[in-house]
């Protein structure tokens, strides 16, 4: 057998990285159900079924979102994973994977036990999959799709090929209607037609398809290309709030490192975990190992040994794992502030700055739109930049008419003192906000004064009556 | 009334409620409450291009006697105007141009410039804030300056936001500069501050976002409330506070002075309406009463026609005939009901069949002198032909002089937790899931009770946020919809009555004010119905036309059939109208009905107004006779007796109030209203005390009085008037009759009338065959595109009960024009091979394909699979036909190929894919052939079975409902080859089967057989679904081919 095809039947539910032993689903954007995992299915759960048929027969469901783009990302970190296993590999969206294994069957000790090995890090990793093995890359996979099929017996394997049914053979729904419709029921029953015949009903494109699923010469998959550098991301289901419970999420990263670096035949001596965290916290951990090693387990056990000491400082929602590049490359160790060339435009320094002194360093200043005065003046961060730029444009977050704000906003209010208040001079006000009953309600009236000195601050009181100082105008 | 400036005195002149949808955060009532409660003069009320919420304002105002302004606010360009009626005409100047601005835009928009501000306002009073587009402030002051030179102000609003203080100043400065009077106002939004969240969560429902995202959409603070006077003080100089009493003073118009007028047209040059009325019904006397009418008829149309004439209806009852004499005229089925529509009148006039000497003469009742409410007709009209009847409506009138009543979409529990709940961030599983755990029907639990437990002991914060602001949304309006069919029609432009608006289908528009406030108003409607059995009717009546070669009519029908009756006291009534339904099946064998009358209580009874208000089981009772009917009273005796003493109809509710309580006309109205609407305002409890206090005078005893408000309680918004039911009933009696004694022909009429009523075709077929009709396939060589009845040639055909032919329209996936040009292209003698069909008829690939897979073209062609194979090919020829195609133009051709033929279960499923019935054996029937149904017992053999013993059955699910009226129970009705077997299963039982009572498309069930007289259920225990035996029979049969 040439090919290997692994098909995650619960790929969309499982990269949330739940436990699977409660019912979990997946909903349509009609409310209804697209995929059950094996317990909800187990209670009744079938895709298709109102949310609320799905409900009645499953109280404790738990409905989970899943965009392609995130199931496109999970495969593609199975597929860095599969390179532990194989040279060869191929994504088949949205749920396989498919790899060549004929030469790796002597390396592993003969198929049974290359799918021993297989079979343990995909539960350690918590994925349910069904493996299929096959003469032609379609085949395996299509049949991985219905069933396990491990027996390296060919005639066999030929002989449950031919009995796919129609349904099975992923065909666009009307071509599989009409076939049926003809009273054929197999793929076997399919290949005993005539091909012209055939093509004269059904066009080329179904004889392509055929010829992928049956001739082992036909037209390869495409191979997957691994990224040049590792840097995968998970976004978790539930809020992780202590640091042992990272490891699960991050086994399944650095299982897919080792299986990157294995291909590239490297080793890497530096970890960066980024934790993302709730209200736009983040926190970094960097990892080392002197000697440097590819072993998915040794990296977990150093994980281990550092997540203990560290605390976390809010619930963690996603996490990015980051690893140097390979061994032997030269570290450039230039002087941060040595002037390249004579003079630089803005956009330059800020570029040569963010790659001397990291990206997260240099922040622009920005306006968030939010009438509290301290939420408003905020540092943007380097991913939403992007984003502020675009709504601004999009004029629904542009800045009042007539927005007075000072350029140093004090980080927390100062209260002002009454004897200081007589001597103030009102320059204007009030400015009525009252806000953010939803996160942090604020209720005050603003006043811009200048102090005896000349100085002008804003100032405001509050709903007790208290006055403050929250800033001062350039 | 003239208002004299004070010095604390203020009106609000702009302020928009909750019908400028998704901007005001407060209802009219509200505002107008509010504004009396702070002592303002007046309000003006001035939704955006709106006046939908100006009826609700007003009927508060009167209440709480404060002054409400009409008008309206318009956003151009980022200016303000707002304007204000005066008088009448200048009400009509609104409407207009509100009128012009919705007409040009498409539905809930308007699209207005300040040129449409120019002309025809003379009565209207102007008040302009320029945008924050300095550039065009010179241009607008001398726009306002040019055209307005009266009766306008600038208007200055105080919001106290960043941009307020130098605003405020500069227009001060160019008011000054131009010489333009001012007024302050308050841009009011909400009718106090507290409102800010819910006004916050509504921008970002607007906006499709979230609050925290809104950003500075949102307002900075919660100053667009009506500010209290010492407030508004500080903010605004006493001569602006002044303008604003001027202002109201110089606005002398109420809603009170709408007074509506009828089309004249109806009436014959030279004659007055009573004339008029008078001769149509003395033509219909003749018609109706050809033998002479009796002198009770008589003497009822007398009265009728006095109490008509003082109320002057006449032309309300004109228009009517007018629509129905169309109908007639037309051939399009109709038939009136509602308070006036039982009236010797309107049989006379044709506008209702029900015979007045069948029914309690109601009328009198319904239309009265005390109590000056408008007569109230519902005309419903066959469902495919509703359209015709409206656009001769719109013809007759013009487009002008009739529009639809609006019907005003609020927020109800799911889409206020749908829209609260992304506004606040939630995501849509989470809020699927929580909308799918209430049950709204749970009487115990309302269902906010039921969400707030659903947040945990410790609720997050926002979900805390949720649950205090979904019943703040509740019962807000959302957008204007179409009402079903009410029609108001007017003798002048209806848009200077109220303005008209575009609704989302084509070629129709709707005015602005919902049927509530036109009752408020005292303007008619009329409602144009849509009834499905309506055209299964006319269809039957046709079909036995055509057979007896002379027409058939609704009076053709014999009344009082023994032998119908008997056949529904069998619940032998799949698709007669309303009484079709299993709940209805179930009380048909218990109530027997055996006269028109028992129908009318029929089809009233198994309601949910009735059955919570506990009066089913006390009438059943007392129909078998097994409790005495007795009254507390003469008076009571006269309203109850038709009923044996229980109140089932709304109507002998309100009459007892007024004989039993002493209610006057008025109050007895009144209690009707708060009836309809008692879940919402919660008013019914001060009628309740009323209610007790009255009857406790009266010497009835507390018991009774108890009964009669639990009742009333009950009947809530599902009270049904006996003046429906009794129209309803009479098109139930029409239809058994039928169903009883010309089967074919009206199960060829329902299929053509598809979709209605409960059943699909496949279980009306089997229902015909069942009653001994015969059927024939579909057939392109015999099927026309409808159903159709084929009799044998030459023999006589009257009385005859033809043979049902199916109609290409059951072929799934053929073209209506497919068919019909099929149909058309049809030789004489047929189509001899399926290339003739192809050349003659040029059917597109997919209806030659959906008709052989319908088998339809068994006739010329062999089976469906060589026939579909053959057809997938690119070229003409064909190879299948039976006989060579005469012009033969194509080279000799061969199959190469020879599908397999398929067996019976592929057949079967099949005609069950593309067809939706099918003609063959049952798949029960198979799989009890193939011994797959071990000890179960058929459907036609329950009746050996004595009542109390175990049973096994097995079917076909094809219903399964958990009805309102029944808590925690499920009835599932189970299909086999010879009939329905009905279900029922108890809440413990579904808990724990939960999956097979779902998931099974075939059900076997264990269980205990109870029988009630003629009706049989099985009590389900144990369920297995048996889809999968199904599956297995197909795979099966299918290798030994």
């Amino acid at each position: 057998m040439r090919w290997l095809a692994i098909h995650f039947p619960w790929l969309a539910l499982e990269l949330h990285g739940l436990p699977q032993d409660k019912p979990q689903a997946l909903l349509d954007n009609r409310q209804r159900i697209l995929l059950g995992n094996p317990v909800a299915e187990a209670a009744g759960v079938k895709s298709g079924q109102a949310l609320a048929t799905a409900l009645a027969l499953s109280p404790e469901l738990t409905l989970l979102e899943t965009d392609e783009a995130r199931l496109r990302q999970s495969l593609e970190q199975l597929a860095l994973w599969a390179g532990g296993f194989s040279a060869r590999i191929s994504v088949c969206p949205p749920r396989s994977l498919l790899l060549e294994i004929a030469s790796m069957l002597h390396y592993f000790g003969g198929l049974e036990a290359l799918l021993d090995q297989l079979s343990a890090s995909l539960k350690r990793n918590g994925y349910n999959a069904r493996m299929a093995v096959g003469e032609t890359a379609r085949g395996a996979e299509l049949l991985a799709r219905v069933q396990s099929w491990t027996e390296g017996n060919t005639e066999r394997w030929w002989a449950r090929l031919h009995g796919l049914e129609i349904g099975q053979l992923a065909l666009p729904a009307k071509q599989s209607e009409q076939l049926r419709g003809v009273g054929l029921r197999t793929l076997g029953d399919l290949l005993k037609l005539p091909r012209n015949e055939l093509a004269q009903r059904f066009g080329q494109p179904l004889l392509r398809e055929l010829e992928k699923i049956v001739e082992p010469g036909a037209a390869l998959p495409e191979p997957f290309i691994p990224p040049e550098r590792f840097r995968q991301k998970v976004e978790l289901a539930a809020e992780i709030i202590h640091s042992q419970g990272l490891l699960f999420p991050l086994r399944r990263l650095l299982e897919a490192l080792e299986g990157f670096l294995h291909i590239r035949q490297q080793q890497v001596s530096q970890l960066h975990i980024a934790l993302y965290q709730r209200e736009g916290g983040g926190q970094q951990l960097t990892i080392g190992h002197a000697a440097g090693t590819a072993s998915a387990a040794h990296w977990l056990e150093l994980c281990r040994l550092q997540l203990e000491r560290e605390k976390l400082k809010a619930p963690v929602l996603a996490l990015q794992l980051e690893a140097e590049e390979g061994q032997g490359q030269k570290a450039h160790n230039a002087d941060l502030f040595a002037p390249a060339q004579a003079q630089t435009t803005p956009a330059e320094l800020i570029s040569r700055l963010r790659s001397r002194l990291g990206a997260e360093s240099v922040q622009p200043l920005g306006w968030c739109a939010d009438h509290r005065p301290e939420r408003a003046n905020t540092l943007l961060g380097v991913t939403a930049e992007k984003t502020a730029g675009k709504t601004a444009a999009g004029g629904r977050d542009t800045l009042p008419v007539g927005l007075v704000r000072p350029g140093w906003l004090l980080t927390r209010p100062q209260r002002l003192a009454p004897s200081d208040q007589r001597t103030l001079h009102w320059l204007r006000g009030p400015e009525r906000v009252s806000s953010g009953w939803w996160d942090g309600p604020v209720t005050r009236d603003y006043y811009v004064a200048r102090w005896p000195d000349g100085r002008c601050g804003w100032v405001f009181r509050d709903s007790s009556g208290g006055w403050f100082i929250h800033g001062w105008f350039g | 009334m003239v208002i004299s400036a004070s010095e604390s005195g203020y009106a609000e002149l702009h302020a928009i409620s909750n019908f400028s949808f998704l901007r005001g955060a407060s209802h009219p009532e509200e505002l107008v409450a509010q504004a009396a409660l702070l002592g303002y003069r007046a309000l003006a009320l001035t939704d955006e291009c709106s006046v939908a919420g100006v009826v609700r304002a007003h009927q508060e105002a009167k209440e709480l006697g404060i002054k409400l302004l009409i008008g309206s606010e318009f956003r151009i360009d980022g200016r303000v105007l707002v304007l204000l009626a005066r008088d009448r005409s200048g009400y009509a100047q609104l409407c207009s141009l509100i009128t012009t601005g919705r007409r040009r835009a498409k539905k809930g928009e308007y699209s207005l410039t300040l040129e449409d501000f120019e002309t025809g306002l003379d009565r209207c009073l102007l008040l302009f804030q320029p945008g924050t587009d300095r550039a065009l402030l010179e241009s607008d002051l001398q726009w306002l300056q040019r055209h307005h030179p009266e009766h306008s102000w600038l208007l200055l609003e105080r919001l106290l936001d960043s941009d307020d203080s130098w605003r405020y100043q500069r227009l001060l400065e160019v008011a000054e500069q131009y010489q333009l009077p001012r007024v302050c106002a308050g841009d009011v939004r909400m009718h106090e501050p507290g409102r800010q969240p819910l006004q916050d969560l509504l921008t970002a429902i607007r906006l499709r976002t979230t609050v925290m995202k809104a950003g500075w959409q949102l307002g900075a603070n919660a100053e667009r409330h009506l500010r209290p006077l010492d407030a508004l003080a500080q903010l605004y100089s006493q001569s602006l506070r002044e303008q604003t009493l001027k202002i109201a003073s110089l606005c002398e118009f109420s809603l009170d002075e709408l007074r509506y007028e009828y089309p004249a047209e109806l009436v014959p040059p030279g004659l007055t309406p009573q004339i008029h009325l008078r001769n149509l019904t003395e033509a219909g006397v003749k018609r109706r009463f050809p033998q002479g009418e009796p002198e009770k008829v008589r003497q009822l149309i007398e009265h009728e026609l006095r109490v008509i004439a003082e109320l002057r209806y006449e032309p309300y009852f004109l228009t009517i005939e007018d629509i129905v004499r169309f109908a007639r005229d037309n051939d399009i089925l109709c038939q009136g009901r509602g308070s006036a529509a039982n009236s010797v009148v309107c049989y006379c006039l044709g506008i209702t069949e029900v015979d007045p000497r069948q029914v309690n003469l109601l009328f009198e009742r319904f239309l009265s002198k005390e109590r000056n409410e408008p007569p109230d007709i519902d005309v419903d009209f066959e469902h495919q032909r509703r359209e015709e009847v409206i656009q001769y409506i719109y013809s007759r009138y013009g487009r002008e002089r009739a529009g639809l009543a609006a019907a005003v979409i609020s927020y109800r529990s799911r889409s206020a937790i749908r829209d609260v709940g992304r506004a606040l961030g939630f995501d849509e599983a989470y809020l699927g899931w929580l909308i799918s755990q209430l049950d709204r029907r749970d009487t115990e639990q309302p269902w906010l009770e039921q969400l707030r437990t659903l947040g945990g002991k410790k609720p997050a914060l926002a979900f805390r946020q949720l649950l205090a602001l979904v019943p703040q949304i509740l019962h807000f309006p959302r957008h204007l919809s179409q009402h079903v069919g009410g029609f108001v029609i007017s003798s002048g432009p209806l848009h200077q009555l109220v303005p008209v608006e575009n609704a989302a289908m084509q070629d129709r528009t709707l005015i602005q004010w919902n049927k509530d406030d036109l009752e408020a108003l005292g303007l008619l409607k009329i409602d144009i119905l849509a009834l499905g059995m309506l055209s299964a009717l006319r269809r039957t009546l046709h079909l036995l036309g055509e057979r007896d070669q002379h027409p058939w009519q609704m009076q053709d029908i014999p009344r009082e059939d023994p032998q119908v009756y008997a056949m529904l006291s069998e619940a032998d009534s799949m698709g007669v109208f309303q009484v079709e339904s299993r709940a209805q099946m179930n009380m048909l064998p218990r109530l027997k009905p055996a006269r028109y009358y028992d129908l009318v209580v029929q089809v009233a009874i198994v309601r949910p107004g009735p059955i919570q208000g506990d009066m089913v089981h006390p009438y059943l009772l007392r129909r078998q006779g097994k409790e005495r009917v007795d009254y507390p009273s003469d008076e009571v005796r006269e309203v109850l007796s038709p009923t044996l003493g229980v109140p089932i109809f709304q109507e002998q509710v309100i009459r007892l109030a007024m004989v039993a309580a002493g209610f006057s006309a008025g109050e007895a109205d009144q209690l009707r209203r708060a009836m309809a609407a008692w879940r919402r305002s919660g008013t019914i409890a001060v009628y309740q005390q009323k209610l007790r206090e009255g009857m406790t005078a009266r010497g009835y005893s507390a018991e009774f009085a108890e009964r009669i408000c639990r009742q009333i309680e009950g009947f809530g918004e599902y009270g049904f008037p006996e003046s429906h039911a009794a129209s309803f009933a009479l098109l139930a009696y029409l239809s058994a009759w039928l169903k009883y004694h010309e089967p074919a022909a009206f199960c060829c009429a329902l299929l053509n009338s598809q979709p209605m009523g409960f059943y699909s075709p496949s279980q009306l077929v089997q229902d015909a065959i069942g009653h001994g009709v015969k059927v024939r396939p579909v057939c392109i060589n015999a099927s026309a595109y409808d159903c159709a009845l084929e009799y044998e040639a030459g023999a006589a055909r009257r009385g005859t009960q033809g043979v049902l032919r199916l109609g290409l329209r059951l072929v799934k996936g053929l073209s209506r024009e497919g068919a019909e040009r099929l149909v058309a292209a049809r030789p004489t003698e047929g189509f001899t091979s399926v290339s003739d069909l192809r050349s003659r008829a040029r059917l597109s690939r997919g209806d030659q394909d959906a008709l052989a897979a319908a088998n339809a073209l068994a006739a010329v062609a062999g089976h469906r699979h060589q026939v579909r194979w053959e057809l997938l090919r690119e070229e003409i020829e064909l190879a299948l036909d039976d006989q060579p195609a005469e012009t033969d133009h194509s080279r000799a051709y061969e199959p190469v190929v020879q599908m397999p033929a398929p067996d019976e279960c592929a057949e079967m499923e099949a005609d069950y894919r593309h067809l939706g019935l099918t003609l063959g054996r049952h798949p029960m029937a198979l799989l009890r052939e193939q011994s797959r149904l071990p000890r179960v017992v058929p459907s036609n053999r329950l009746d050996s079975i004595e009542s109390g013993r175990p049973v096994r059955v097995a079917g076909l699910v094809t219903n399964r409902q958990r009805p309102g009226t029944a808590t925690g129970i499920t009835f599932v009705t189970l299909e086999d080859e010879f009939g329905q077997i009905n279900l029922v299963v108890w809440q413990a039982t579904a808990r724990a089967q939960r999956k097979a009572l779902l998931g099974s498309r075939i059900l076997q069930v264990d269980g205990i057989l109870e029988r009630e007289g003629s009706l049989i259920h099985v009590i389900a225990g144990r369920l297995t679904d048996l889809s999968a035996e199904w599956e297995g029979l197909q795979t099966r049969s299918r290798d030994f081919h």
